[in-house]
């Protein structure tokens, strides 16, 4: 680029980078500063304490654990999920826009709103689910299955909810790979005698990395910062059974007023989740090499 | 043709503009409620409006608080000519506010009304109102509702409704006959309203059945709280004072001792009722008041240990099915007698507000309306107006109130500066640890008790 070019684009590169450091440089600058601050006053400079304190925290490690439970759960569900429906979609068959208006309405329900439903549906007093599943003899009585009481369902309870509400994102994003991919190829394997698993299998599946990367990625991040959805449904309970790291992280902050503990929580979040995206997109995708 | 489509982008793109700032601004108090009386948080210092200017007062959206507040604003204003700005937020939004204001001192809120549990965490934030209880004043108000505001000695709000739980029940199942010919032969006493544990696991153990034999349980003697929140938490204190205990939850020396017997024996009592008795729904570990309440007025629950104004919708022919069918009692007694934690509400004055004098005579005009908030929710803080009122039928749950607020072992729970994160992380777990059958009481607790030494120790 020639020296007017550069200055040109650093101009126009100028209002969003004033916009980013503003926005985001320096609220991160001060979560990091908090995090190296007691957490009563916030005057008292204790380094790496409060990261000392997250790092050997039971209550973290559990909240880690069902962090991961969670978004490897969800997500791996949702992508089976939605890949089906997309398959299913992408045939084209008579209503198939219908069914895809239908399907996409879980993701126009705010999330806090899905939580509500699903608190309804799965009560043991009220709920149809359990009222269904008694009625088709899958269970002894609507007390049997207490999915947002007992411990062991708890988290699961949530995963369902978040599932419900998010795989017609997925389906939508995998769609869309699969419109993409050109004709040309399966016209090339029918005359090969492709099967119709080959052709999935070495065709659909392969054009559709990238895209099964990035909807998988957004989806990850998505999935590890929920919280309207626990909440609303367990509050992070019973016995933090389903406390995840947001919740747990809200909890530190908002009840119990530790500012600093609760910031070095969300910066060790973070770097978590960069973590992961990183070995996600070096290992898997990485959009700067060309397509193989 | 294309002149039209460039007005229609054009009207497209100003839309998307326009909503997307309305959701930047809606995003800053979207939990507000009511019809646009609620707005700003920076409205204290705006004297644009009224000539007498404004005050801005934080209230839970939807509570009588709100209510009251929204209902004598006008009244404020022509006594005083200062406007009231109501702010509404959902319930622990009026704590979160407040605790940023706490650090802030933006001046930003003139009054609030809060719950007795955030005393501890706000106080240092709270301006003292001991001038505002005079004589007159202290005689008509319950001594330990005072003392639920003092902290270091200092009255820092003034109290507009209190609370308890008592008795509600289903007056025409224990008037009906039949009724109390089975009990009387089975259990060899009168069936009436329980007074002690053991009446009541009786009583709750009867009500308890499948009328129509089709596997599911109908109807249920009472409702075991056991939910993730300080509802839980309180019911068994309730029920741990009257066992006996003294100091609530953290002793003098400011060691815990809640693994001492008054509290192990009331888990145990509550333990037993949901899951030896099994006379309470199963679901416990998601039921609070409001769950629990759902199945009363649906007719599917003989009585339960409830917040006294839950009186008021239960004979609500529009909230509940069995109106009219409910009657009132104290709170049932054990070892040691009648006891509950209160759960009252108190008007404070935030110390960076820039109108106390004003705020402080908000609190005034509001204490001489304390009748609305009995006409808002079935409770006030007043004795005189709590004496006289529950001489009609509708608020005949006052005197139940009455009798269980003024019992000897009716005591406030503990000033603690981290009491949110000993309800969360110690109380509530071992309520929920021991309903499950997970652990027992005793382990429960004492794992409890460690935990709660741990956060004191900070």
């Amino acid at each position: 680029m020639t020296k007017s070019d550069r200055r040109t684009a650093l101009l126009f590169f100028s209002p969003a980078a004033g916009f980013m450091i503003l926005f985001f440089v320096y609220p991160m600058f001060l979560l990091v500063r908090d995090s190296l601050f007691d957490s009563k006053t916030g005057t008292e400079f204790v380094g790496a304490d409060n990261y000392v304190n997250a790092l050997t925290s039971e209550r973290f490690y559990k909240s880690l654990y069902n962090t991961v439970i969670f978004v490897v759960g969800a997500v791996s569900i949702e992508l089976i999920i939605g890949l089906i429906l997309a398959l299913l979609l992408s045939t084209g068959f008579k209503g198939s826009n219908f069914a895809r208006t239908l399907f996409l309405s879980p993701l126009m329900i705010a999330p806090l709103v899905a939580g509500l439903i699903w608190k309804f549906m799965l009560n043991d007093q009220f709920g149809i689910l359990n009222s269904f599943l008694f009625k088709l003899g899958l269970i002894d009585s609507p007390q049997s299955i207490l999915w947002l009481s007992d411990e062991r369902y708890a988290l699961l309870s949530c995963m369902i909810a978040d599932i419900w509400l998010t795989t017609p994102f997925m389906m939508l994003v995998l769609l869309a790979g699969i419109q993409g991919i050109s004709g040309s190829l399966y016209e090339a394997a029918n005359i090969d005698g492709a099967s119709r698993m080959q052709r999935f299998w070495y065709i659909t599946l392969p054009s559709l990395k990238p895209v099964i990367v990035v909807a998988v990625l957004i989806r990850m991040i998505d999935a590890a910062r929920s919280f309207d959805i626990i909440w609303v449904l367990t509050q992070g309970g019973p016995n933090f059974a389903s406390s995840l790291l947001s919740t747990m992280i809200y909890n530190t902050m908002a009840r119990y007023n530790q500012a600093g503990y609760a910031s070095a929580l969300s910066i060790l979040f973070i770097i978590i989740l960069i973590s992961i995206c990183g070995i996600f997109m070096l290992r898997l995708w990485n959009p700067n090499k060309k397509a193989v | 043709m294309s002149y039209r489509k460039k007005i229609g982008l054009a009207v497209v793109a100003v839309m998307l503009v326009l909503s997307s700032i309305l959701a930047g601004c809606s995003g800053k108090n979207a939990n507000n409620t009511g019809e646009g009386t609620a707005n700003t948080s920076n409205a204290g210092n705006n004297g644009k409006e009224a000539k007498g200017g404004s005050i801005t007062v934080l209230v839970e959206g939807g509570s009588p608080a709100f209510k009251v507040a929204e209902a004598t604003a006008e009244q404020f204003k022509t006594q005083t000519g200062y406007e009231v700005k109501i702010e509404a937020v959902p319930y622990i939004g009026v704590y979160d506010k407040l605790n940023a204001e706490l650090k802030a001192k933006a001046g930003s809120y003139d009054a609030a009304i809060i719950d007795i549990l955030w005393f501890p965490a706000l106080a240092s934030g709270l301006a003292p109102l001991d001038e505002l209880f005079s004589d007159e004043v202290k005689s008509d108000l319950y001594p330990n509702l005072i003392d639920g505001a003092k902290v270091d000695g200092k009255l820092l709000g003034m109290p507009v409704w209190t609370n308890s739980k008592t008795m509600l029940y289903r007056k025409d199942l224990f008037e009906d006959a039949k009724e109390k010919e089975a009990f009387q032969k089975e259990y060899g006493y009168e069936l009436k309203p329980p007074a002690t544990w053991q009446e009541y696991r009786d009583v709750a153990k009867f009500f308890t059945r499948d009328t129509n034999n089709d596997g599911t349980m109908d109807m249920y003697g009472t409702g075991v709280l056991g939910k993730n929140n300080g509802d839980s938490v309180a019911s068994w204190l309730d029920h741990a004072l009257q066992a006996g205990a003294d100091r609530l939850v953290v002793g003098e020396d400011g060691k815990a001792n809640v693994n001492t017997k008054p509290y192990v024996d009331a888990l145990e009592f509550l333990t037993k009722v949901l899951r030896e008795d099994k006379s309470a729904p199963e679901g416990a570990l998601n039921m609070a008041s409001d769950e629990i309440a759902e199945l009363f007025w649906n007719g599917k629950m003989a009585m339960m240990l409830e917040w006294g104004h839950f009186f008021v919708p239960s004979n609500d022919p529009a909230r509940s099915k069995v109106a009219g069918k409910v009657g009132t009692a104290p709170m049932i007694g054990g070892e040691k007698g009648v006891g509950v934690v209160p759960g009252p509400w108190y008007q404070v004055i935030p110390a960076s507000s820039k109108k106390q004098d004003i705020a402080k005579q908000y609190i005034q005009f509001l204490y001489e309306r304390n009748d609305q908030y009995l006409a808002a929710i079935g409770v006030a803080a007043r004795k005189s107006i709590l004496e006289t009122s529950g001489q009609k039928p509708e608020y005949s749950h006052l005197i139940s109130l009455g009798t269980t607020l003024s019992a000897p072992q009716t005591k406030n729970r503990p000033v603690l500066e981290h009491w949110n994160e000993i309800e969360s992380e110690a109380l509530i777990p071992a309520v929920q640890a021991a309903l499950s059958g997970k652990k027992s009481p005793q382990e429960a607790l004492d794992e409890a008790a460690g935990i709660i030494n741990e956060i004191q120790g900070q």
